[in-house]
């Protein structure tokens, strides 16, 4: 049977004070080692590193029957600090403000008409479609007009903007225009978000004559937020009996701008 | 050694072909031109006596190279819905570059330019808010342009930029509902429909939104409605919206039941800021249900028996 050796009180009590230390040493060091990890992301590669980064409570697009929502909840500095009419700058922070700085885009999808060779009696036509997409609340309105009407290249000589079928539309309303015999230059619109004088394909107005001083018109135009809007335009030309031959053109702009 | 030198003449002829195909003329008119602008819209505010930097940035977005010339313009509003109305020129005074200097730019295929607008507004100028829209006008390179005969398409878009000039701290606020666009009878078989229009006789946009609802002639609550936010700007009107409930997009303030009777009122509850406290705007209108359709029919019903009566007698 081992015995341990019994040391005398002096001895015995320099050692546990020795223990003693020893152990709260040990205590005060291990302890955080016994303690469960905390596990962090590691916001950062070789090729980027995030800083200030958080983890959201929720995040995300929820909805119902009753609403539809975006939310981003316990990022770092959500704003708005600032506001307008009464500090002199405006700071929105956080990630719900991506709605007012997302982009407005405008897409043509081609830049040239061809309305071939004009004969009369016969109406020519060509087409393009036009698409918008904005994050604003507040929609958008594109407006279109010409430089001038259809003019000869070499000479003086025009087609006239259309006046349709009954002699009443213009710039500003739509009218029937199927009667070939009638000469002239306009436009038709189909899709989403026209003018409401654009009430089906055989609908056709001019274009606002920007050398005889017409104000440009809104063709396309919506107070909601949207994304890739599309309308298509239908040129449709056609001449008298008496019209000079030769090339005619002119140049079309259509002006997108955002709701305020 | 004919065979090989047929070959190769053939390949060099099929690769002249397609290189002509695909840059020609005609194949870049019949390309897509797309833009970006960021952002859509800005507000900012700028004190007597100090300067103020606002940058703009387009972006070519088409597969080709585009050309593109800004200019800025003044706009207004429709009164209605938001709908900039953009004047040819403006006359805001305090840009620190000529209109003129605006040089145009030729930006490639996915490319990006900023504008930075400097402005800089002296001492002693009265408040003013001036509604601005900054238009990029692009033009493709013209050695590619259409070909003669052609009508060519330009594309511009445009950035609004809405500047106040004050020297007030907290621009008070001057907005009221000045009419709901509804008449204060309507027939029980049609819905009651309306439109509050608020106006602004304040020089400086004020943002607005809130509920309102309808309550009958016991003042039990039929239908209720979120107002969609709006900015009115400084001495302007807007029309506001209702946020539907089902429906993304926003919806008209509109009751239809299977019969309306009696007494209704509308409440429209306007939360707005005014300095730096948000105050609430109640406006009121009682509108009253009347089955005046049905009250026409039997009137009507009892005139034409009477008529179809007296031509039969005289028949």
């Amino acid at each position: 049977m081992l015995k341990l050796p019994i040391q005398n009180s002096n001895q015995f009590h320099h050692t546990s004070r020795y223990f003693t230390l020893v152990g709260a040493i040990f205590v005060v060091l291990g302890l955080p080692l016994l303690s469960p990890l905390a596990y962090a992301e590691n916001l950062q590669s070789n090729s980027y590193k995030i800083q200030f980064g958080n983890f959201n409570v929720t995040s995300g697009a929820k909805s119902s029957s009753n609403y539809s929502v975006t939310d981003t909840v316990g990022q770092t500095g959500a704003g708005p600090y600032g506001q307008y009419g009464v500090s002199s700058y405006f700071i929105g922070g956080g990630f719900q403000y991506i709605y007012q700085i997302d982009k407005f885009r405008f897409r043509i999808s081609k830049i040239g008409i061809d309305l071939g060779t004009l004969t009369p009696g016969v109406h020519n036509t060509d087409s393009h479609t036009i698409v918008i997409t904005t994050g604003g609340s507040s929609g958008y309105t594109v407006y279109a007009y010409e430089a001038r009407p259809l003019k000869n290249q070499l000479s003086s000589d025009t087609i006239p903007n259309t006046t349709c079928n009954s002699g009443t539309c213009s710039y500003t309303t739509a009218g029937i225009w199927t009667t070939t015999t009638i000469a002239g230059f306009g436009f038709n619109m189909t899709g989403q978000d026209i003018s409401s004088d654009f009430i089906n394909s055989t609908y056709f107005r001019s274009f606002a004559d920007n050398s005889a001083g017409q104000p440009m018109q809104a063709i396309m135009s919506s107070a909601n937020v949207g994304t890739n809007r599309t309308a298509t335009i239908t040129y449709k030309a056609g001449v008298s009996g008496n019209q000079a031959g030769g090339n005619y053109s002119t140049n079309i702009i259509f002006v997108a701008v955002p709701g305020f | 050694m004919m065979l090989n030198k047929f070959f190769y003449t053939s390949i060099l002829i099929l690769i002249s072909i397609f290189l002509t195909s695909v840059f020609s003329p005609y194949a870049f008119a019949q390309s897509p031109i797309e833009l970006a602008v960021t952002p859509p819209s800005a507000y900012i505010k700028v004190k007597q006596g100090s300067t103020a930097t606002h940058t703009v940035v387009i972006e070519n977005v088409s597969e080709q190279l585009l050309t593109i010339k800004p200019k800025i313009v003044d706009f207004s509003s429709n009164n209605q819905n938001g709908v900039p109305i953009l004047s040819d020129t403006t006359r805001f005074p305090y840009f620190d570059f000529d209109q003129d200097s605006l040089q145009p730019i030729t930006l490639p295929s996915k490319g990006k330019a900023e504008l930075a607008l400097k402005i800089t507004v002296p001492s002693g100028v009265p408040n003013q808010e001036f509604p601005l829209t900054v238009l990029f006008e692009s033009t493709p390179d013209t050695d590619f342009s259409v070909s003669a005969g052609e009508t060519s398409v330009r594309s511009t878009i445009g950035s609004n930029l809405i500047v106040l000039v004050s020297s007030e701290t907290a621009v008070a606020t001057q907005l009221g509902i000045t009419s709901f666009k509804t008449s204060g009878i309507v027939d029980s078989f049609r819905p009651i429909t309306f439109t509050p229009v608020v106006t602004n006789t304040g020089y400086a946009a004020t943002a607005a939104s809130g509920s309102a609802k309808i309550t009958d002639w016991q003042g039990k609550t039929v239908a209720e409605f979120v107002i969609r936010p709006v900015v009115v700007l400084g001495n302007s009107s807007r029309e506001l919206e209702a946020s539907s409930s089902t429906e993304a997009y926003t919806s008209v303030f509109r009751y239809k039941p299977l019969i309306l009777l009696g007494m209704y009122k509308i409440q429209v509850d306007l939360t707005i800021q005014n300095q730096d406290q948000p105050i609430h705007l109640l406006q009121t209108k009682t509108i009253i249900a009347l089955p005046i359709s049905l009250v026409v029919v039997c009137f009507l019903i009892p005139f034409c028996w009477f008529g179809y009566k007296q031509y039969i007698r005289t028949t």
